[in-house]
């Protein structure tokens, strides 16, 4: 059994460190990007089976980071959980993310989110 | 007055007699008698259309007495040629006394028709042409019945001395009586015009210029015939003068439109105008001014005449290059009563036909209420993207605080022992309640604003409570409550509604209820009422709401304060917001309480069918 992946997307250190946390306890791979430029690289190559994604981001947007999600086929499977203190750009992002957590997210929230995010088990 | 009279009589009688002596070595012209002839029959032709003219446009002011008057002088001019044509003492005395119909109504219809065309509307009314025409018809009836009493003319005879053989009568007394009172209402009539046409100088230049020429002939003419001084003697040039003078008010009616711009009659219109209305005219002075403007003024007296900068201060402040010769449209703002004010200042000027700056027509719109509308849509605006920026900012380090004390209790960070966790808990908790007052406040600004859309779409039921489930079990367990949710089978599996907005209205309702209960249950129940309808209950065993508070904790930021605990949580928003919510989705919410019992809350909302929405 492969292990899931996370990219937690978040400039905050502070809160990308809980993020991550929360994330590993739910049994995922994690791994932290600060910018979004930075991510968005990894995502050329990478194949995350969950993406926890903050909005405000320095360089590239948390919503140019969807969209480019979105717009690849071949990261079809992976889900977003968008986490931002932008309730109104957070509201208008509904149905583009798997689910949308309005800053203050707690570790426990996020965790039990992750857990549900997680793909469901490939026969053996 | 007979004194006087007589004095006149005497004094013209002399006259006659000196200046006839003079005359009498005359023969008639008949070519001369022939041309005046035709230009009279020419006249009363050129007046006759006029009247059809006038006729066809009878409704505008003045008419009627326009027509009166064209016609009056039209029979006096025909029965005048007559009297010149015809031989023989009987022949002219008959067209004497037929020109007295004209020439007894005609300063009536003059007067008449400068008091309409005025604008004094109330000269309108038949009663008062009565009035008017009393005197006249009595001088008729006397001008045909003289040979019985000689009152018009004592002796009558020919006077064929002079160019032209004519009636020579000597006068009575009435001629004199109707002589008074005919210059009297010439006279009247004319200053009336006079001042209705001085007011309207600056504007109407053109028009002004046509009127005055025309009340002045048959002044000039008429005199010229008293004093026995007309350029052709023995011709009386007042029906000529009349009828130039007629005829020039018709050339300002076909040209001008005079009777569709009614001099006097615009100002009347302006006074109830809500706008303050003036004209200046080049030399800063106020020619007119309607009674908004004179309300504005605070000017005692009138103040037409006045220079306009010592009626409105505010003139000079204006600035010289605006009020010069520009149009001009702009804002200001004045200070009335201690209050300020705000105006839309219109400033357009006039020229006359050679580029000269005749005046200015000065409008000030009252745009105050407009203004504080505005300023406050823009005060709503900054303080809406004021707390939107708040709580943005907060948003962030709650969620550093929330999560690693989450993490600690957690024992992310190594092990706690259990009054450790007890406090961790406590500061999970706040942040919690912190985090919902950042959302509330958020909420009510937006709210507040006004321009709070609802995204309305299908949604599942189960999710919605679910969330509910999931998101407040915390909350609920942290207190030792139990949360129950039941929906009924009533209920369809999809609803039509904004579901953001209703996680809302729910995740408030049980919060509120799980803030004012300490133990027992919370019970949330999603049924259907009646067909039309589909409703929320929130059920508590808390402290209850006493009867006096019920009507208030729909209110922002008013809450019921629990004195067992001196606990006061919130800002009072979440009911608030519960209640605005649910009357923009065209809802109701109710609220029973006993207290010490429990509180019930009740939201019917409309019910709308999928089938129906999707059709």
């Amino acid at each position: 059994m492969t292990v899931p992946i996370a990219y937690i997307i978040e400039d905050d250190q502070v809160i990308s460190k809980i993020f991550d946390t929360a994330v590993r306890e739910a049994h995922y791979q994690t791994e932290a990007f600060f910018d979004g430029n930075e991510a968005l690289e990894k995502l050329t190559t990478g194949k995350p089976d969950l993406v926890v994604l903050d909005l405000h981001l320095p360089g590239v947007s948390g919503l140019q980071v969807l969209k480019a999600i979105r717009s690849d086929d071949r990261l079809e499977g992976t889900r977003v959980i968008i986490v931002s203190a932008d309730a109104t750009l957070s509201e208008y992002l509904r149905d583009e993310a798997d689910l949308v957590l309005i800053k203050p997210v707690g570790f426990f929230q996020l965790r039990e989110m992750a857990v549900r995010m997680r793909p469901p088990l490939e026969p053996s | 007055m007979e004194r006087f009279l007589f004095f006149i009589y005497n004094t013209f009688d002399g006259a006659i007699e000196r200046r006839e002596s003079k005359l009498q070595q005359r023969v008639p012209l008949i070519g001369l008698t022939l041309i005046v002839i035709f230009i009279l029959l020419l006249t009363a032709s050129i007046l006759l259309g006029l009247f059809f003219w006038v006729w066809r446009r009878r409704e505008l002011p003045g008419a009627i007495p326009f027509l009166i008057l064209a016609a009056a002088t039209a029979e006096w001019s025909v029965a005048y040629a007559l009297e010149l044509a015809l031989p023989g003492l009987a022949a002219k005395t008959l067209m004497s006394q037929l020109e007295y119909i004209g020439i007894s109504l005609v300063p009536a219809a003059w007067c008449l028709f400068a008091l309409t065309y005025s604008g004094k509307e109330e000269w309108s009314s038949w009663r008062r042409i009565g009035l008017l025409v009393i005197l006249p018809m009595i001088t008729i009836v006397v001008a045909f019945t003289n040979n019985l009493h000689g009152l018009l003319w004592s002796h009558t005879a020919l006077n064929e001395n002079g160019p032209f053989n004519v009636f020579m009568p000597v006068y009575g007394h009435w001629f004199w009586i109707n002589f008074v009172y005919s210059y009297g209402l010439l006279l009247f009539g004319s200053v009336v015009l006079f001042q209705a046409l001085r007011n309207n100088e600056s504007v109407y230049q053109r028009q002004f210029l046509i009127l005055l020429l025309s009340p002045i002939l048959p002044w000039i003419a008429n005199i010229l015939w008293v004093m026995r001084l007309s350029p052709i003697p023995q011709l009386d040039l007042s029906p000529f003068a009349f009828a130039t003078s007629i005829f020039i008010f018709g050339v300002g009616i076909y040209k001008f439109k005079l009777f569709d711009l009614l001099p006097v009659g615009r100002p009347a219109m302006l006074d109830d105008l809500s706008v303050v209305a003036f004209i200046v005219d080049n030399k800063d002075r106020i020619v007119e001014i309607n009674r908004a403007g004179v309300m504005l003024s605070g000017w005692m007296g009138d103040p037409i005449g006045q220079l306009v900068y010592k009626v409105f201060d505010w003139w000079l402040s204006i600035g010289d290059e605006h009020i010069a010769s520009i149009e001009l449209q702009q804002d200001v703002s004045l200070t009335r009563d201690g209050h300020k004010r705000f105006y839309n200042l219109q400033i357009t000027p006039n020229w006359n036909s050679r580029q000269r700056l005749t005046g200015r027509l000065v409008l000030l719109r009252d745009v105050t209420s407009d203004k504080l509308l505005e300023e406050a849509i823009a005060l709503a605006q900054v303080k809406t993207e004021f707390l939107a920026k708040v709580s943005h900012e907060l948003r962030t380090p709650l969620t550093s605080i929330m999560g690693v004390t989450e993490m600690l209790e957690e024992g992310v960070y190594g092990a706690v022992s259990l009054s450790q966790k007890e406090a961790l808990h406590v500061l999970c908790e706040s942040a919690q309640q912190m985090a919902q007052l950042v959302n509330d406040l958020l909420q009510q600004a937006r709210l507040d604003q006004g321009f709070f859309n609802l995204n309305n779409t299908e949604f599942y039921v189960i999710d919605l409570v679910d969330r509910i489930r999931t998101n407040m079990r915390r909350l609920v367990e942290v207190k030792g409550l139990k949360l129950s949710i039941k929906i009924d089978e009533s209920v369809p599996e999809k609803l039509y509604g904004d579901p953001i907005r209703l996680y809302q209205i729910l995740s408030n309702l049980v919060e509120n209820a799980v803030k004012f209960t300490d133990k027992g249950n919370i019970t949330l129940r999603i049924y259907r009422p009646n067909p039309k309808e589909w409703a929320i209950l929130v059920e508590d065993t808390g402290i209850g709401i006493p009867e006096d508070m019920k009507g208030i904790v729909f209110n922002a930021f008013q809450q019921v304060h629990r004195a067992d605990t001196r606990e006061n949580i919130g800002f009072g928003l979440g009911l608030s917001i519960v209640k605005q919510l649910v009357t923009l989705m065209g809802g109701q919410v109710s609220l029973e309480s006993e207290v010490g019992l429990g509180s019930k809350f009740l939201v019917t909302l409309p019910f709308e069918p999928l089938e129906e929405i999707r059709a």
